[in-house]
């Protein structure tokens, strides 16, 4: 394969990050051709690498293999860990700390996401590091960034969604925010950030010279997507109201129900054009034909009686033959699919969207590919996520020039493993 | 004036180039506008779709005052340009051939029909780089469907499984999307602006909107590969507790109860004895006392408001945040803290309260220099000065309908 054409060849990276976020963002910039050099947690297991079945037992694939490895057959692990090589070590040991800092001094970028202080405690900060490395890049990225009064906390993405206010957003109108579900949204986002970040570093440091910390709050990579929300407050004190499905200024828009059991379609009338087209598709049917939902103001104030007689039409129709219908009218519409149908939907297919990757636990599965394509690259990187330890010796021995003879000392003394 | 060394920055020479409407494409460019790169935003005479979307001020609708607009297009300039015509090609091509990156959001057949395809923008400046952002991608059954921030996040597998149990797939906040599709545009430009540095060549970029949803991370898209079970709405599969509880003025949300977390959640709560007892001690042995465990949890949260339940639980490192409003956090003490929010003064929308940095730098600055464009403010500038365009010569531009 030709490696001339991406963005980030000959740049390497050291991973110490964990659960999405972070492990995501690395596994972003190995699409681009960076190598990444996952540092997992030993013998303590990584939280996404369960070490025994119980523990495990939810995404854990369903084969043999997999229950003599859980850790290595987990899918929350291997759709997040792409094109990275994995050491596992510990970095509480003297020879740990020591390889990591022999690491370092032949990297380009180490980015962490522990909460503020881990580092420190194990006499790994950017100050640390930056001895053996002048122009290093170092990223953290806490929840809520490495100063401040939460410095020390933790939190998953869901926590993240909470605390900036999207969780409310999410809770329909008349439902208790306990009815709410979890989401990991701010992962991606912090995942994306991250490589932003890494990027405008990189460039900065062929510049100008020098490397630099750079502090990412995942609260803060957040936050602005919810301009409309904040500016709203800022401009007028005003908090937003829960609506659901609907939108402030635009009706009908909501999700229907389509033939067979727990199936659905979504759509969204943007102005009157929309709704005259939608309209003619209706010509038996006064209802809608009536003057009273002309425009959008009106047609807000009867959005529950619309939304009846749309139900009652929409659920005749299997939801792929719908959104045809209305798409053809140029009605903004969507079938909506769960993630089994995804995978074979004709327009992904049709652009060979999933690509089929073995795994040598877990087995063969459809992972989507990149989140962004470019001409000049003909083949995206797609190496499958990394067993446990499984480059504890590449990385040793290519890397750094450690001999047999130390690495087996280093296996014996379990300062490095492949089992938890 | 353009091209000044104003900034201190790395980004000082770079001159961005935007075509784009309402969040996705001007999202892209803020992050480098931001911290410091040249972006001109070339807006249609109607101006950019923002401009007409709440909130205003007083709720006043005024296309210079859209909170949307002005915290999407700080430190840009504007100026308008018509791509249908003759002239405004021409000029659109001068700026291209000094440009660096483009962010572009049209539809590869408009762009087709005005005799502007990418290709032939790659032509003429081979040390380009576009970005190009699309709902669906440059082909496929869906290329030209019609959408917007509602049906592109319908149009995957993510509102299948997000809502209320029993109840209809549901949205995310609106727009919430669009930022994701515009900060997926940035991570992929910004590396190609770094190895443009190396070797002269622009890369041009694809960024279809599904796809950016699709491939990241949290859409979960293999879970059901490896365990033959749909994801379901209203729950997350996690041990409790996991989700949202009341609390004494509010509402707050556990990350996880794996092993450790619940551990701490006890001590943290005063309930370590249970801990003692082997029925609790061991994970598999307390899976089926959760109504059990929630009595006492919520015993405890029932009499105290949500910032202290997350100040104690965080103290002992248990995944505990409070849920806020909106409002709640300009008053939050870590983002007070960390000043995170901006103020700046605008000519006609008076102070606001802007977001800030979204990374922070130790050597890369990142401010709010100038607020958001009028619409066409830079138009005379940009043509003048940077593309030296003789000022008669703007009147004419201007009768025939370009600028």
């Amino acid at each position: 394969m030709n490696i001339n054409n991406y963005p980030l060849k000959n740049i390497r990276i050291l991973e110490l990050t964990e659960v999405w976020a972070g492990p995501m963002g690395n596994s972003l910039m190995g699409d681009l051709g960076a190598e990444i050099i996952k540092i997992e947690s030993y013998p303590r297991a990584p939280i996404t690498r369960p070490h025994d079945v119980i523990s495990a037992r939810r995404g854990l694939v369903e084969n043999e293999l997999s229950q003599e490895r859980p850790w290595d057959g987990y899918a929350s692990h291997n759709m997040a860990n792409r094109n990275k090589k994995g050491l596992s070590i510990d970095l509480k040991t003297e020879m740990g700390k020591k390889t990591l800092f022999e690491l370092v001094k032949c990297s380009d970028v180490v980015i962490e996401g522990y909460s503020a202080g881990t580092m420190e405690n194990l006499g790994i900060s950017y100050k640390t590091l930056k001895q053996y490395r002048p122009d290093l890049i170092m990223v953290s990225m806490p929840g809520w960034g490495v100063d401040g009064p939460y410095q020390k906390y933790v939190t998953l993405g869901s926590g993240l969604d909470a605390f900036t206010g999207h969780w409310l957003l999410r809770t329909p109108p008349d439902t208790e925010p306990t009815e709410t579900m979890s989401i990991y949204h701010t992962d991606a986002i912090a995942a994306l950030n991250l490589v932003v970040s890494v990027c405008m570093a990189l460039f900065h440091r062929d510049t100008k010279g020098t490397g630099q910390s750079i502090d990412l709050s995942q609260a803060e990579t957040f936050i602005p997507h919810l301009t409309k929300y904040l500016m709203e407050y800022s401009m007028n004190s005003k908090n937003p109201t829960q609506i659901g499905n609907r939108h402030p200024s635009r009706a009908p828009q909501g999700v229907y129900k389509s033939k067979g059991d727990n199936q659905w379609i979504a759509i969204s009338i943007r102005n009157d054009v929309d709704w005259g087209n939608l309209c003619t598709l209706f010509e038996s049917n006064d209802l809608l034909n009536n003057s009273l939902y002309k425009n959008a103001l009106e047609r807000i104030k009867y959005h529950d009686e619309i939304d009846e007689i749309l139900n009652n039409w929409t659920v005749q129709y299997d939801k792929f033959e719908l959104m045809h219908l209305l798409q053809k009218h140029f009605i903004p519409s969507a079938a909506i699919m769960n993630e089994r149908e995804i995978v074979y939907n004709e327009h992904l297919t049709s652009r060979d969207y999933f690509i089929k990757i073995d795994h040598p636990i877990a087995g063969e599965h459809s992972y989507p590919k990149n989140i962004w394509e470019f001409r000049d690259i003909q083949e995206p990187l797609f190496k499958r996520a990394n067993i446990y330890g499984e480059h504890n010796e590449e990385i040793l021995n290519s890397i750094l020039g450690i001999n047999q003879e130390d690495i087996a000392k280093m296996w014996n003394k379990k300062i490095i493993g492949n089992t938890l | 004036m353009i091209m000044k060394d104003t900034y201190k920055t790395a980004f000082k020479n770079l001159i961005i180039l935007e075509i784009g409407d309402y969040v996705s494409a001007p999202y892209c460019t803020k992050l480098f506008a931001d911290y410091g790169a040249n972006v001109i935003k070339i807006e249609p005479k109607e101006g950019d779709s923002s401009r007409k979307s709440a909130p205003f001020p007083n709720d006043i609708p005024n296309s210079e005052t859209s909170g949307l607009y002005l915290n999407l297009n700080t430190n840009k300039k504007s100026i308008t340009l018509n791509l249908d015509t003759s002239d405004g090609k021409a000029l659109f091509i001068e700026l291209i051939k000094k440009s660096d990156l483009l962010v572009i959001d049209k539809p590869s057949s408009y762009l087709n029909k005005i005799g502007l395809p990418l290709e032939l923008l790659n032509k003429l400046n081979s040390s380009l780089i576009i970005t190009h952002i699309t709902p669906f991608g440059n082909n496929g059954p869906y290329e030209d469907y019609e959408t917007n921030d509602f049906i592109s996040f319908a149009l995957t597998n993510r509102m299948s499984p997000h809502g209320i149990a029993d109840g209809p797939p549901l949205q995310y906040g609106s727009d919430v999307i669009l930022y994701q599709i515009g900060t997926t545009a940035a991570a992929a430009s910004m590396a190609a602006i770094f190895a443009r540095n190396k070797n002269t060549k622009g890369h041009l970029i694809e960024i279809s909107g599904m796809e950016a949803q699709i491939g990241n991370v949290d859409t979960r898209t293999v879970f059901d590969q490896y365990t033959k079970r749909l994801l379901q709405r209203g729950s997350v599969d996690l041990r409790y507790p996991t989700g949202c509880y009341p609390c004494l003025d509010g509402y707050i949300v556990f990350g996880s109860g794996e092993d450790r977390f619940f551990r701490r959640l006890c001590s943290a709560i005063g309930k370590e004895d249970l801990l003692n007892d082997p029925n609790w001690s061991i994970p598999a042995n307390r899976e089926s006392k959760q109504e059990e465990f929630e009595t006492y949890l919520l015993e405890w949260l029932l009499v105290r408001p949500k910032q202290k339940v997350f100040e104690i639980c965080q103290e002992y490192g248990v995944m505990c945040t409070p849920i806020n409003q909106i409002g709640d956090l300009f008053l939050d003490p870590q983002l007070v803290h960390r000043s995170y929010f901006v103020k700046s003064q605008h000519e006609l929308a008076g102070e606001i309260t802007y977001t800030g940095a979204p990374f922070r730098f130790s050597k890369l600055e990142w401010n709010i220099s100038s607020t958001a464009p009028k619409l066409s403010q830079h138009t005379k500038e940009i043509l003048n000065k940077f593309l030296g365009v003789p000022v008669k010569d703007l009147c004419i531009l201007k009768s025939n309908g370009t600028i």
